[in-house]
């Protein structure tokens, strides 16, 4: 048990584990609106590191008519949600781009793990 | 000096040989080749393939369906473990294995299995001769 | 001694598959080819129904009015609202419930199609065609179930439809609609009735999975991970590009006159409205009864398989021919007294399909198809062998 641990395959999954842990964390973090002030200590981090406003200041200038098909499309379909609520069209956005991921994920994963020799057995020799 | 042989194994249901070969077993398009076949490349037993080497043939071919699609759900993985070595029985060590190939194609892919065979035939070849008994 | 395969009827489909697939090989590889884990495709949508209904679940209420009255929540369809208007990804999940649905009976034509052209659908197999129609028939009601639960007028006109055609029944008719509604009349009950089939049933799903994965031993279960990844992907794509929504809220006085139909689960329905009642049962029962018994329609006189047969004085009772039989075919039985071995493999004909796998499983030459004994292929290699120039 502790060999196989302490294995390289073993270490990937302690890696993997460790990882569901924390995205585990942070999505219970995330339901309570990223209290804790996430902005502030990635303003801090940035400016630490002399990139002062350059990051914040990219991704701003996307905001600005980004989605706007993507909202129009959803309005004319007739979906609406409640003001009042968490739910947003968004919702449906995010999905739309987990199913683009998931595809290309999937695609990527093809082309990887194919192989030619799928068709064709050669034995390997013994000695 | 006599004839090289190659003998190929092949499930009735793989590479369609229909047009190709006689009823004695001759293929017109590779000379040389001997086909039996079988209703499910899993019915092919190592034995056989040693069977056939040791009775002097050049090498053996096992053709069975594409991996995945056996009519009979598993006989192609069975043999391919098989002469893999992951699952008894397989073949013996002393057994040359340069002198087999497995090939593992659909119906329609006969244009494959004729090009994969002659170019087996031609590294076997290469080989040094097989020690009949 | 070579069998003939190719004098099934539908051999033009037969080989139509063959070449679609072969084309799906040459780019995809065997490894990834979807045609390869057919069965397993509406298995990995049932996980994702599974798993997007217990969300739903925890929202929706099954009433027709405010009787238990919890906040603004009153019915069935204001909390079908609420779940698609006002909950994070409730629309979301509502949707990908909806599309897996519709996946889900996708992939289940597609794997009867193929075992249909392919050939593998009959004499051993046949519990697995049967208990196959009997599950398609039971997803087709669960997801019909599923559109009552909304609560819409659609809602309401498919109750009332589906009351009016179980009442036209002799003799089970009144029973099966008193059953139905859960009473004489759409009440409360009524909804709660019409979830606990569509949960209930559901669960029953897994029941007939058994009986239709009994006779195969490793059954392809799940496809491989990006498979899955592109199964999920298609659902998530439809849930955006055709976003759900409700209709009105169901009234009891008024009678709907005309819905949208969901081709995948509500054919039926677009067919009974075309006809009379008794008409559409007569078509109805007739063709499932023509469907469930194509193993035996299909080819009046099927020949018999020659299956495989055990040489009692050369069996040591390894057991490899028992682990490598892919129909659970060969059991290992006590050997008889006298003996040098514990056990000896026996034969089930009614399941063996004569493929040969035991014989390649055989070290001992103990097992045998009558029509090719594996001796026979020895002799004939060797014979090959001696007859070169």
């Amino acid at each position: 048990m502790i060999k196989y641990i302490l294995s390289p395959k073993g270490i990937i999954l302690l890696a993997f584990a460790g990882a569901v842990v924390a995205v585990s964390v942070l999505m219970a973090w995330s339901e309570l609106g990223f209290a804790g002030t996430l902005p502030d200590w990635l303003t801090d981090l940035t400016t630490r590191l002399g990139l002062h406003g350059m990051i914040a200041g990219f991704f701003n200038s996307l905001t600005p008519g980004l989605g706007n098909d993507l909202v129009e499309y959803l309005k004319g379909k007739g979906v609406s949600v409640n003001p009042k609520s968490t739910a947003s069209l968004g919702d449906y956005g995010y999905i739309l781009f987990m199913g683009v991921a998931l595809t290309l994920a999937g695609i990527g994963i093809m082309i990887i793990g194919r192989e030619d020799a799928e068709e064709k057995t050669v034995l390997p020799v013994k000695k | 000096m006599s004839e090289k042989i190659v003998i190929t194994l092949v499930c009735e249901r793989a590479a369609d040989l229909n047009g190709v070969v006689d009823d004695s077993g001759n293929c017109s398009e590779v000379p040389g080749m001997k086909v039996i076949k079988f209703p499910c490349s899993g019915m092919i037993q190592p034995l056989m393939i040693e069977a056939a080497l040791k009775g002097g043939a050049e090498g053996v071919i096992v053709c069975g369906c594409q991996i995945g699609d056996c009519y009979y759900r598993e006989g192609n993985r069975m043999i391919r473990e098989r002469l893999l070595g992951e699952r008894p029985p397989t073949l013996k060590k002393a057994t040359d294995r340069r002198r087999v190939l497995a090939l593992w194609l659909a119906k329609p892919q006969r244009q494959r299995f004729i090009s994969e065979s002659k170019e087996f035939i031609a590294s076997l070849a290469g080989l040094a001769a097989p020690e009949a008994k | 001694m070579q069998k003939i395969v190719d004098n099934h009827p539908l051999k033009t489909f037969n080989g139509l598959t063959l070449a679609i697939e072969n084309a799906i090989n040459a780019f995809m590889t065997s490894k990834y080819n979807p045609f390869y884990y057919h069965g397993a495709l509406p298995q990995y949508y049932l996980w994702v129904l599974y798993l997007s209904g217990l969300l739903l679940f925890a929202y929706y209420i099954p009433t027709i009015d405010n009787a238990y009255n919890s906040r603004n929540l009153t019915n069935a369809w204001t909390s079908v609202d609420y779940i698609t208007k006002s909950l994070p990804f409730g629309g979301v999940i509502r949707g990908i419930h909806r599309y897996a649905g519709d996946a889900m009976v996708i992939t289940i034509l597609l794997h009867a199609l193929r075992v249909w052209f392919t050939d593998r659908y009959r004499q051993y197999r046949w519990l697995q065609w049967v208990s196959g129609i009997v599950l398609a028939i039971f997803v087709l009601f669960i997801g019909q179930t599923g559109f009552y639960l909304v609560w819409d007028d659609r809602s309401l006109l498919l109750t009332r439809m589906t009351a009016g055609a179980f009442e036209a029944l002799p003799v089970i008719g009144p029973g099966l609609k008193t059953w139905f509604l859960n009473g004489d009349q759409v009440t409360n009950l009524t909804l709660s009735n019409f979830l606990f089939i569509h949960i209930g049933l559901s669960f029953f799903l897994l029941f007939g999975l058994w009986v239709h994965y009994l006779r195969m031993t490793r059954p392809v279960l799940t496809p491989p991970p990006a498979v899955n990844y592109i199964l999920t992907a298609f659902v998530l794509i439809c849930v955006f590009i055709w976003p759900l929504s409700s209709g009105n809220m169901a009234d009891l006085n008024q009678q709907p006159t005309s819905f949208d139909v969901d081709w995948f689960f509500l054919w039926p329905y677009a067919m009974l409205s075309q006809m009379p009642v008794g008409v559409y049962w007569a078509v109805m029962l007739i063709g499932t009864g023509l469907i469930t018994a194509i193993p035996w329609l299909m080819i009046p006189k099927q020949s018999a398989i020659e299956t495989a047969e055990v040489v009692l004085n050369k069996c040591t009772g390894c057991s490899l021919c028992f682990k490598d039989c892919p129909y659970q075919a060969i059991e290992m039985v006590p050997a008889p007294a006298g003996s040098r071995f514990k056990l000896l493999a026996t034969v089930k004909d009614f399941r063996c399909s004569g493929c040969g796998v035991c014989v390649g499983a055989c070290a001992f030459d103990a097992i045998d198809l009558p029509d090719l004994p594996d001796a026979e292929v020895t002799s004939k290699i060797k014979a090959l062998l001696e007859a070169r120039g």
